[in-house]
């Protein structure tokens, strides 16, 4: 029992960091139908500044989280400039060269954040350090915070989308760009908040994730790769389907551990790429969404 | 023809591999002799070098980005070690094996992958580079894990060890040189053409008889073996191996070889090679710098040169050969070289019994039934929405029946892909212009000659060695793809690019495009859309013309003087359903046609 509840809790609070991630994924990939592979660098590098500002300037938490993200949107701006550099709202940018360019991006953070962090792991400090026990299991707070926080965002979210003009712009344009760049919307500016967007919740599961997995330059793929899966299981669903992916994606990877044998290494990789090949093979419009991708 | 016009053609057509070779030789000499060359960089470009000649085979051609090559890289590289390290094997029967393993996981990983499209290919390739990248990590016992597996020997050729560099060198370089023509020849070839009108558009390449399936399977399966190939080359150089060699980062710098040397030129590959393998020296004071460097050059090299070196210089060649050539055209209309290779003289040749199709709830079309007879152009009109285009895409097989049948002389076209329909004798056109952007005019029009590709194993592999049937073949269907182009008055524009067309001839190209596949039924779908007014006579002109020679067409139009003017039998749909059939002066006076058109 007290196993079982320590890993079902373990698993929700890494599913909600692949949410995140697979929500700030899915945002801009909803706005613009690019496939953004430098999705997972905003975690790593928000995580990292909000540590370094911590750590080494002092500056109190809540001014350094808002700070990380900050700095984390003008990065998400940066790349969707980056990514539509040649293109217009009459002429979107071929999806290729949009997935090269996001690619060649990954690569060039990974490149600044070895520069500024160097190689070795690094570990931030914690929202609410210390656990509390829950039905025999221990809790970190942090992990709770985790669960809250995605909570919140996905919420927040889905009223953004569902009950704004802007959110209501953001699905628009993503399901005809040249339609509502002719009904008045401005599309560019749309995809670079869909970006910002993007970047800063990824940056917020960076943040929150960083005290329990330590952070390195290399860490982005992982993100990315965790958080399009968490998207794929999900579903072409804005909100529920990251949000449902990124949990059920925690629970599998933690729940196979319960199987006496079983290795880390293991589970980490081969599992989530498994149930990646799967998925396309047998539900490739994801487990929620109706339609095909 | 002799074999020295087979020779003579081969020539010109792989120009550039000799010039490319050529040059790069002599500069590889020249900086070798004063000493920027290490012997490492010399034998690690070619062993990279094979492993990008099969991605550009891959996306250059076929239009596939494959995440999943460092995947094969390293399937390659572990069977030589471990084959090695378990039952001591020696490297070239490891490497065959490794060839048959990463052959038959990239047509398993083809039969998931190649049914997605764009990002999702490219996820799905991705996550299998990972899971192999995975799986060495976690089977360290066998695989060594994170520190690798060493004392792999050099292989021996004919008892003779390759151990020093330079002889080990000279094997992986020849094996380059004859890959390197091997795979120029094939996308100078009927296939290549067939690939790069896959990657322009699918659907018409179908439609032409391009089997696309099978030609992206098997592409993506050779091209797994390019990697793999270089995986156990790179094995057995190093002497072993280790999983840092097939990360995000490998797959990264593979990456920015194609699409520095330049994706689609296949020549590209040697300089995106060698340049990267050059770079380490170059950057060598970089230090930690250097992944941040190798960011900001890809960034900068996808915007800047997105064809590459290779792809810049051929614009500039392409600029200076053909484009000033562009201009004026030569007299219209001429002799056309096809006569219709009709199954008989008289009968039905296209009949269609009761067909039914629809969307979802809605009867697109419903229990339609007409015949096109010998000899005879169809009209098929209706207003918008009748069915017309539905029925085009049924007859060609783009979209399934769901009741009824289609005769083609006779037999029975249900359940056929739009390549099979094709390939037994029926081209169509399509509303909008659907010219291949890849290819150039002429190339255009001969993707449909020869029967299309079948995409098999046999077809690629003559295309590759060049066998001298299929350059025969080659060379007689570049002649006619000629006269189809002089006929039309077009020949200035034979290898012209289809942007540098003006619209109203790439119509024109697209007729021809169909009738050099000799078809026995010509589908033209509202072909003349658009058309100014001369433009649209001699259009006339011409599908009278080739009726005269036997040609059957079916013709949708929405002008309907343009069709009572030119068909012989006008066939009227409405809402789905026949409404009437027969000779053009009759459905004038038909009152059910009277009635849709005008209302009451």
């Amino acid at each position: 029992m007290e196993t079982l509840v320590q890993v079902l809790l373990t698993g929700l609070s890494q599913g909600s960091i692949y949410a995140l991630v697979g929500l700030g994924f899915s945002v801009a990939f909803m706005a613009s139908r690019i496939l953004n592979l430098a999705q997972g660098s905003y975690a790593v590098f928000g995580g990292f500044i909000f540590l370094t500002m911590v750590g080494s300037y002092r500056v109190p938490m809540p001014l350094a989280f808002v700070g990380a993200l900050l700095i984390s949107a003008l990065l998400g701006l940066a790349t969707e400039r980056v990514v539509n550099l040649r293109s217009k709202p009459w002429k979107p940018v071929s999806l290729d060269m949009a997935v090269l360019s996001t690619l060649a991006l990954l690569v060039l953070f990974e490149g600044a954040m070895f520069l500024l962090w160097g190689s070795d792991p690094r570990r931030g400090p914690s929202l609410q350090s210390g656990v509390f026990h829950l039905f025999g299991a221990v809790v970190a707070w942090q992990s709770l915070w985790m669960m809250v926080a995605a909570a919140i965002i996905s919420l927040g979210l889905h009223l953004f989308l569902k009950k704004t003009w802007m959110g209501r712009a953001m699905r628009a344009s993503a399901q005809n760009t040249m339609m509502s760049y002719l009904l008045g919307i401005n599309v560019s500016r749309i995809g670079g908040i869909a970006f910002a967007l993007g970047a800063m919740i990824g940056a917020t599961a960076g943040i929150l994730v960083s005290p329990i997995t330590w952070l390195d330059y290399q860490l982005g793929g992982f993100f990315m790769l965790n958080g399009i899966l968490a998207y794929l299981i999900g579903g072409e669903e804005d909100v529920a389907g990251p949000v449902v992916g990124g949990l059920l994606l925690g629970l599998v990877q933690n729940v196979f551990l319960l199987i006496p044998g079983a290795t880390g290494g293991l589970l980490k990789q081969v599992v989530p790429m498994l149930i990646l090949i799967l998925m396309l093979v047998f539900r490739p419009q994801g487990l929620l969404a109706s339609r095909r991708a | 023809m002799s074999p020295v016009d087979v020779a003579r053609y081969l020539m010109r057509r792989n120009a550039a591999f000799f010039v490319v070779l050529a040059v790069y030789a002599l500069a590889a000499a020249t900086l070798y002799a004063i000493g920027w060359l290490h012997s490492d960089v010399i034998v690690t470009t070619a062993i990279f070098f094979i492993v990008v000649l099969g991605l550009d085979l891959l996306y250059g051609c076929a239009g596939l980005l494959s995440f999943g090559h460092v995947g094969f890289l390293a399937i390659g590289a572990y069977s030589v070690a471990v084959l090695h390290a378990q039952f001591a094997l020696p490297p070239l029967v490891s490497m065959l094996i490794g060839l048959l393993v990463s052959a038959a996981s990239g047509y398993l990983l083809g039969r998931v992958c190649l049914r997605l499209s764009g990002s999702y290919f490219m996820l799905g390739t991705l996550a299998f580079g990972i899971m192999v990248h995975a799986a060495i990590t976690v089977g360290y016992t066998v695989t060594g894990g994170d520190g690798g597996l060493g004392g792999i020997p050099r292989p021996s050729l004919g008892g003779v060890v390759l151990s020093s560099d330079r002889s080990f060198g000279l094997m992986v370089w020849s094996l380059a040189v004859v890959l390197f023509w091997l795979t120029y020849s094939l996308s100078r070839s009927k296939v290549g053409r067939a690939a790069r009108a896959i990657r322009s558009d699918e659907l018409a390449a179908a439609c032409l008889g391009v089997n696309v399936a099978s030609l992206k399977m098997n592409l993506f399966v050779i091209s797994a073996c390019f990697a793999s190939l270089g995986g156990s080359l790179f094995a057995m150089y190093n002497g072993a191996v280790h999983p840092d060699s097939f990360s995000l980062t490998t797959l990264l710098d593979l990456l920015l070889m194609m699409f520095f040397g330049g994706e689609g030129t296949i020549w590209g590959a040697l300089l995106g090679t060698t340049f990267m393998r050059l770079l380490p020296d170059i950057t060598g004071a970089l230090q930690g710098g250097k992944i941040l460097f190798s960011g900001v050059l890809f960034t900068i090299i996808i915007f800047a040169l997105p064809r590459g070196i290779a792809g810049a210089i051929e614009d500039l060649i392409h600029r200076f050969s053909v484009r000033r050539r562009l201009g004026e055209l030569g007299p219209a209309v001429g002799e056309f070289p096809f006569i219709a290779n009709s199954g008989a003289n008289s009968g039905t040749l296209l009949e269609l019994n009761n067909v039914s199709r629809s969307f979802g709830g809605v009867l697109a079309v419903e229990d339609v039934s007409f015949r096109v007879d010998q000899g005879l152009i169809k009209g098929l009109i209706g207003p918008n929405g009748a069915g017309k285009s539905t029925i085009m895409n049924v007859i060609s097989g783009v979209l399934q029946l769901h009741g009824g049948q289609v005769l083609l002389a006779g037999q029975p076209l249900n359940g056929l892909r739009p390549d099979q329909v094709a390939r037994r004798g029926i081209q169509r056109t399509f509303q909008h212009e659907r010219l291949f952007a890849q290819l150039t005019i002429i190339e255009n029009i001969m993707v449909g000659q020869e029967r299309g590709a079948d995409g098999s194993l046999r077809e690629i592999a003559a295309c590759a060695v060049g066998l001298p049937g299929s350059v025969e073949s080659e060379i007689a269907a570049r002649s006619k793809a000629y006269q189809w182009l002089a006929s039309l008055g077009l020949s200035r524009y034979a290898e012209a690019r289809v942007g540098e067309v003006p619209h109203g001839l790439r119509k024109l190209v697209e007729v021809a495009r169909c009738c050099a596949a000799n078809p026995m039924i010509l589908l033209l779908d509202e072909t003349a859309a658009g058309l100014n007014n001369i433009e649209r006579q001699a259009f006339k002109k011409i599908i009278r013309m080739l009726r005269d020679r036997g040609l059957v067409m079916v013709i949708i139009e929405h002008d309907i003087d343009f069709i009572m003017d030119l068909c012989d039998e006008v066939c009227v749909v409405n809402f789905g359903r026949r409404i009437a059939d027969g000779p053009p002066a009759a459905i004038r006076k038909d009152p059910h046609v009277i009635e849709a058109y005008l209302g009451q």
